[in-house]
């Protein structure tokens, strides 16, 4: 442990700030992995649920949707590494700063990627 | 009896553990998901060949390609629930010699893992409106 390391509260409280940045990280990866899951069922569930009246049938519609939601996860993911490393810099140096900006883009991303889906349900009857 | 009060291990120790614990339980469930999507993207090809055949229209083409994207989402799956037992491992003993040392490389993986199937289903998708 580098001397000064952590917010204070010695090598116990440092210890537990890396295991919660760890289960943070690994919070943010499986949200990324509901974002890859959404964008299979969009392109699943395109081709057996009637599709709605003014939309084509053959599912092709969904396509782009569930591509983009897959790259929105790929994205996400290593988002998710980057602040990873960005907070393990943190807990190493005395005192506290958080991160607003990453963790905005982060939700940003996960917030365009619920709205794909929401645009992806009135595609189907 | 103030000598006698409580040590930094006696203090947080039991807390560290605990910790220790709960980062590897997330480890698992992020393996599960990986497994669970990647049985999901395996047997869905073959439930929609079945239930176009039932319907008395041609199948469309073979879910081969689908069960090897599940196969590596399931292998993606495996190497993270054993990155989780080795940092748990790692981190018991860290905990108990107090120098908790924060390693890089189960964060590489999983990052890596994530790319690797991320882009294994871009092709699958891509793939698969080809051949539709």
């Amino acid at each position: 442990m580098p001397e000064g390391a952590g917010r204070g509260g010695g090598e116990g409280v440092r210890t537990r700030d890396h295991l919660a940045n760890t289960r943070t990280f690994l919070a943010w990866m499986r949200l990324a992995l509901g974002l890859v899951a959404a964008g299979l069922s969009v392109d699943k569930l395109g081709l057996l649920l009637p599709p709605a009246p003014g939309h084509p049938a053959d599912g092709s519609g969904n396509r782009g949707a569930a591509l983009a939601l897959v790259v929105a996860g790929g994205v996400l993911a290593n988002l998710a590494f980057a602040r990873l490393l960005l907070q393990r810099r943190v807990i190493e140096r005395p005192g506290l700063h958080s991160r607003v900006l990453l963790d905005a883009a982060l939700l940003g991303i996960a917030g365009v990627a619920g709205a794909l889906v929401a645009l992806f349900l009135p595609r189907t009857g | 009896m103030a000598d006698e009060g409580p040590t930094r291990s006696d203090e947080t120790r039991s807390r560290e553990h605990l910790a220790n614990e709960r980062t590897l339980l997330a480890w698992s469930r992020t393996s599960i998901t990986l497994i669970a999507l990647g049985f999901g993207v395996s047997r869905f090809d073959v439930f929609l060949r079945e239930l176009r055949l039932s319907n008395g229209r041609p199948g469309g083409p073979s879910a081969a390609f689908s069960a090897a994207i599940g196969l590596v989402f399931v292998l993606a799956g495996l190497l993270t629930a054993a990155a989780g037992v080795i940092r748990f491992l790692q981190g018991r003993r860290q905990i108990e010699a107090a120098r908790f040392e924060a390693s890089l490389w189960p964060y590489l993986l999983l990052t890596a893992l994530m790319c690797a199937v991320g882009l294994a289903l871009i092709v699958y998708l891509l793939v698969d409106v080809a051949r539709s």
